[in-house]
């Protein structure tokens, strides 16, 4: 074992948008000592190299076991040092039956079908950008609904520090379509992104319909993308390729903050799989276990830990701490209430052009319904317009292969060429429109993940265990959410034949990769297993940063909530080094 | 000396018919004569003479030589277009090819003999004719400005 005989004031575990931001402000104030441990690799500069990966790879999922659409294939494709030890769970193809487990090893009864990127910067270099704040009821779901569990902390709680995490990722957004939906002190630090032309047509058929009697509105989706040049980035060209990279940077990585902190003389350790905290007889974490890729074993001490592995990661480190025996566990959560945002979508031809692949992969939502009056009978929803064509479930090359004669088995199929061919694929693929619904999921105690006690990573690590069921209460908030699809679909006249949806009466759903839950924020340490600074109640140096922590998951995309709350923390830190 | 010239200039005949059939198969009047040539070894090399017979005889599997030799016979024709219909794209066995032809000229890929996916290069991938059809761009290539995408694309 090589131990240092650094001792930092803080040592931060994962360098995502949680770690990276809380690194950043910590050093912003000169003196305090910190390390970041990361897992994956460093690769800051290495964006032009990711994004020709991604432009050689198949665009279309081929026969396993080559499946190679996950988002996160640029980033595993990069060498075979990458792919051995990044454990992102990267080639599973969750939704086939009889598919190989790689990394996550799932008991069932569900699939958990969301996954994440071990390397500098975290899963943010594969997010759209999309920044909805939570909304005060998704805070007191159970006050409200007696559904789920309440947050220690309100809206009012967490608000300045959405608008802090708004001005640091750079979110652009319209201050008074949102003041509405989620009450705001501070604009946005940007304009809207510009909403593309499709949402626009589909804006003006619409008119003022309703669904449930709630206005159909589509917003500007806040989005942590440039609308104009900012912090030293561009805005947006329009690439349409958010996932899984942008090639300008023009959306928001946690690299920002990274190199930020970098700059502020912050360490960085790459390739530090961390497998243990150690405690002190107090009962404070006093020494970080680390193994490096080349399979030593290293320590590293701070007065004070952050925890920011993500939802998976820092479950699996708390439970296989303690030499083996797990940090403390006195309300019996840890590990539990994993929860995702159950997705799906309605997809249809518009009787009117659209021209999707141009602009930013959403530029539009509609957030009527992600509060809706039976929110204790069904989940919240939140839907978000395509301007990807028919997204995962049509890719234009389908269409290309579908003109050209599909599997040239069928010899009555048209096997179009020349000019015939482009009208065919012009007129189809412009008016190709996809609806997106995302819908919360409740915390059980039930779904939970925990080291795997006989399968281990290529470092002898426990690979992550999960067990995982999806509720009638989301399956019956996907419902409505199709409802609310097919009456825009009717609504704009979008031919029936035309419709594609996820069968729910299958089961269908794909996950969100908003990874929630497991170590969650309550009142006490009889309901949760960190306070409202995100501070383990029994151990009283360690914080926990990242979505585990969320009490409920909300129908929003987590990541400026994760942000806000990371900047709250870094504010409860200070305060904690400051008084020694 | 004289046996490469003559391999020159077969090459150079092959890499004119097949880019003649590209813009049949494809319906663009432009294309690029690099790319053709690129694609036209990547597609023979991935559709070459079977080396041997096989045992027992296998149906006839198409090389890229059968669709130029093909389209060799038919491409004085005063219609074209016909004859490439009738004796390429619906032929038994050259309309799997010309299925290929048309997807590297669209997408850059095209799934080879062993069942699996055949990509190109970076510059390939952007050249892809598929975006261009749909007046969009190849996923990362955008030339556009900031907000360019409020308005419909031009056609190309």
């Amino acid at each position: 074992m090589n131990g240092t005989n650094d001792t930092y004031d803080v040592v931060v575990i994962g360098t995502g948008v949680a770690g990276a931001l809380i690194a950043w402000k910590l050093s912003a104030k000169k003196g305090a000592k910190i390390l970041m441990l990361e897992a994956g690799e460093k690769r800051l500069d290495d964006r032009k190299q990711f994004v020709k990966i991604f432009s050689e790879l198949p665009q279309k999922e081929p026969p396993p076991p080559l499946h190679d659409r996950s988002p996160i294939r640029p980033y595993t494709r990069i060498d075979e040092d990458n792919r051995r030890f990044s454990h992102s769970p990267d080639v599973e193809d969750f939704a086939k039956p009889g598919a190989v487990p790689l990394y996550y090893q799932q008991s069932g009864p569900d699939i958990f079908k969301s996954q994440y990127a071990r390397l500098v910067g975290g899963s943010t270099w594969a997010w759209r950008g999309n920044s909805p704040r939570n909304a005060p009821n998704d805070f007191r779901l159970f006050e409200r609904y007696k559904r789920g569990v309440d947050w220690p902390i309100s809206y009012d709680d967490l608000e300045p520090f959405y608008c802090d995490a708004e001005d640091a990722l750079g979110v652009a957004g319209d201050h008074d379509e949102w003041n509405s939906v989620t009450r705001r002190s501070r604009p946005f630090p940007m304009p809207k992104i510009a909403q593309a032309y499709g949402d626009r047509e589909l804006m003006e058929k619409l008119g003022k319909t309703k669904f449930d009697g709630v206005d159909i509105r589509l917003l500007g989706l806040p989005q942590a993308r440039n609308s104009k040049p900012y912090d030293g980035r561009p805005a947006c060209q329009g690439n349409n390729n958010c996932i899984p990279i942008c090639p300008i940077q023009a959306k928001y990585d946690a690299t920002v903050h990274v190199k930020k902190a970098l700059q502020n003389n912050v360490a960085l350790i790459e390739r530090a799989v961390v497998t243990e905290l150690k405690l002190d007889p107090n009962g404070n974490i006093d020494t970080v276990v680390y193994k490096s890729w080349d399979g030593e074993v290293h320590t590293v001490k701070g007065r004070i830990v952050v925890l920011a592995a993500n939802t998976i990661e820092s479950a699996k480190i708390w439970q296989l701490s303690n030499g083996g025996q797990g940090l403390a566990n006195t309300s019996g959560q840890v590990g539990r209430n994993l929860m995702d945002h159950i997705g799906g979508e309605g997809a249809a031809l518009m009787p009117f052009a659209v021209f999707p692949f141009r602009g930013p992969q959403s530029t539009s939502c509609i957030e009527g319904f992600r509060d809706h009056k039976d929110r204790d009978k069904f989940a919240g929803v939140r839907l978000t317009i395509g301007n990807d064509g028919w997204g995962r479930g049509k890719h234009p090359y389908d269409n290309l292969k579908e003109a050209t004669g599909g599997d040239l088995k069928d010899l009555a199929a048209k096997r179009l060429f020349g000019a015939e061919l482009q009208a065919e694929l012009l007129k189809t693929i412009s008016h190709q429109m996809r609806i997106a619904y995302s819908i919360e999921q409740l915390p059980d105690a039930n779904n939970r993940v925990f080291p795997s006690k006989t399968e281990k990573d290529d470092l002898g690590i426990p690979k992550p265990q999960i067990e995982y069921k999806v509720d009638q209460y989301s399956f019956d908030g996907a419902a409505y959410a199709q409802r609310i699809i097919k009456h825009i679909f009717t609504t704009v006249r979008a031919p029936e034949e035309t419709w594609e949806f996820s069968d729910l009466k299958a089961r269908a759903y794909s996950g969100s990769a908003h990874i929630m839950g497991t170590l969650r924020m309550a009142k006490d340490a009889k309901c949760g297993v960190v306070d409202s600074n995100c501070r383990s109640f029994e151990h009283k140096n360690l914080f926990v940063a990242d979505a585990s922590v969320f009490a409920t998951s909300a129908p929003t995309n987590p990541t400026i909530t994760v942000a806000a709350l990371a900047l709250r923390t870094a504010k409860a830190i200070e305060q904690q080094l400051a008084n020694g | 000396m004289v046996m490469e010239e003559d391999n020159m200039a077969e090459s150079k005949i092959d890499i004119d018919r097949f880019l003649a059939l590209s813009k049949v198969l494809t319906g663009a009047a432009n294309l690029d004569t690099a790319l053709a040539e690129a694609y036209l070894a990547r597609l023979s090399d991935a559709f070459p003479a079977p080396p041997a017979p096989p045992v027992p005889p296998a149906p006839p599997a198409p090389t890229m030589a059968d669709v130029l030799t093909a389209f060799a016979a038919i491409e004085k024709d005063e219609h074209l277009v016909f004859e490439v219909k009738r004796r390429i794209v619906e032929d038994k066995v050259l309309g799997s090819l010309a299925q290929k032809i048309i997807f590297i000229w669209y997408t850059s890929e095209f799934v080879g003999a062993d069942g699996k996916p055949k990509t190109g290069t970076q510059e390939q991938f952007y050249s892809g004719l598929l975006w261009k059809v749909i007046r969009a761009h190849a996923p990362t290539n955008s030339k556009l400005k900031y907000g360019d995408w409020i308005n419909p694309p031009a056609a190309h």
